[in-house]
């Protein structure tokens, strides 16, 4: 039996079966449906193993509706058991790209399939974000890149570095990719530039802070800057310079 | 000779793991910056130091490394002058040199690497100034080749 536990932290377990602490990711397969998703987009889930010895699951600040979809999901997980996999991945972020994926229709119908109802919940829930998917899905398939490549080289992508990334984009409406790459601290670095050599780097250490390195234009004179800071400084260093435009479209 | 700048005119090789390669192939500013237990030095392969062609020089680069190449990982190639007049440049009084630091066998690598250089005064990664410096280095780069030779990346 599997259990359902809601926290207002973090809650993260070794569990018999990963390689990682307490960390799975639904296939995409399951999908998970577009909601769902976007909850996950969010930043507001961790997601435990679903191996057969996991017994306890934990979302981390869900809000209600997703909590609602997690729980038909795990009630789909204990009904068709034979098709869900485990261990996966280190990421906690699950599949982003099931509002965009042409199968999605067949995935709400796998994933739900046994009422409308919960259909339509997904919907209302997939309208839950001004943040473009199809850049929440490539960031997040590049996360999985990076996670895979770190870990043939014996490193781990940090789940919290990776979080904040993903918050940070969805948060701030971000519409433009950035290039990302990983560090072998396993933490995450993202990079919007321009043409003109303009850019904003930020890495984000998953602890709330990050090192940030601008290079921007102004009166013809590129002005280089760079510190560490807390991701909301940066955000506001961002808008006191004008940034945004390198990150929204 | 140890110690001894590497001409202005000449280039060195950094390798980068893939980790560190954007998506659209371009090494990235942190690739370029030491680790913290490097001292503030980072450690590059002098192009010019065996004769013949690219070819042949890489080919002697990857036949002495002393890291383990992986597919997708490369190396990137600067020029010494483009590089230090930027960083000097854009970072006054930083101190950074690249000089020649032969390595010679030892116990556990049968072949020397007489074509190791580093570059100096370089911060570790994870330092905000030195990704500032990364970034600007990886402005400089030239052009990059795979690590792994053809024939070993089958």
């Amino acid at each position: 039996m599997v259990g359902l536990a809601v926290a207002d932290r973090p809650v993260y377990r070794k569990v018999a079966g990963t390689s990682h602490a307490g960390v799975g990711l639904l296939p995409a397969k399951q999908a998970v449906a577009a909601g769902f998703a976007n909850a996950l987009i969010a930043g507001c889930f961790t997601i435990l193993p679903t191996n057969s010895t996991a017994q306890v699951m934990t979302i981390e600040r869900a809000q209600p509706a997703a909590r609602r979809t997690w729980s038909s999901i795990v009630d789909h997980r204990e009904s068709r058991s034979d098709t869900w996999e485990a261990g996966y991945s280190c990421l906690p972020m699950g599949p982003v790209y099931a509002g965009y994926d042409p199968t999605l229709e067949a995935v709400k119908a796998s994933v739900s399939g046994r009422s409308s109802s919960k259909r339509g919940q997904y919907a209302i829930m997939s309208d839950d974000t001004a943040t473009d998917l199809s850049v929440m899905a490539a960031v997040h398939q590049r996360l999985l890149d990076l996670s895979r490549v770190l870990k043939e080289d014996g490193d781990q992508l940090s789940l919290n570095s990776g979080r904040e990334l993903l918050h940070f984009l969805k948060v701030s409406g971000v519409t433009i990719r950035p290039s990302i790459v990983g560090m072998e601290t396993g933490t995450v670095r993202a990079l919007w530039k321009t043409g003109l050599k303009e850019q904003v780097a930020i890495h984000f250490f998953g602890d709330g802070r990050a090192n940030y390195v601008f290079f921007r234009m102004d009166a013809g004179k590129m002005h280089r800057e760079f510190g560490t800071a807390s991701v909301e400084e940066i955000k506001a260093a961002i808008s006191e310079r004008d940034l945004w435009r390198m990150l929204i479209a | 000779m140890k110690g001894d700048p590497i001409p202005d005119s000449d280039h060195v090789l950094r390798y980068v793991r893939r980790s560190l390669i954007d998506e659209e192939g371009a090494p990235s500013g942190p690739a370029f910056l030491s680790r913290p237990r490097d001292d503030n030095s980072a450690s590059y392969n002098w192009l010019e130091y065996y004769s013949g062609s690219d070819d042949e020089r890489l080919a002697e680069i990857r036949k002495r490394r002393r890291l383990e190449y992986r597919p997708r990982d490369v190396l990137a190639k600067l020029n010494t002058h483009h590089v230090l007049s930027r960083l000097h440049e854009e970072f006054e009084d930083c101190g950074v040199a690249i000089v020649h630091d032969p390595l010679d066998p030892d116990e556990t690598y049968e072949l020397d690497d007489q074509s190791h250089a580093l570059m100096l005064n370089i911060p570790a990664k994870g330092e905000a100034l030195g990704e500032a410096m990364g970034d600007l280095i990886a402005e400089c780069v030239i052009e990059t080749f795979h690590a792994l030779a053809p024939e070993e990346q089958a």
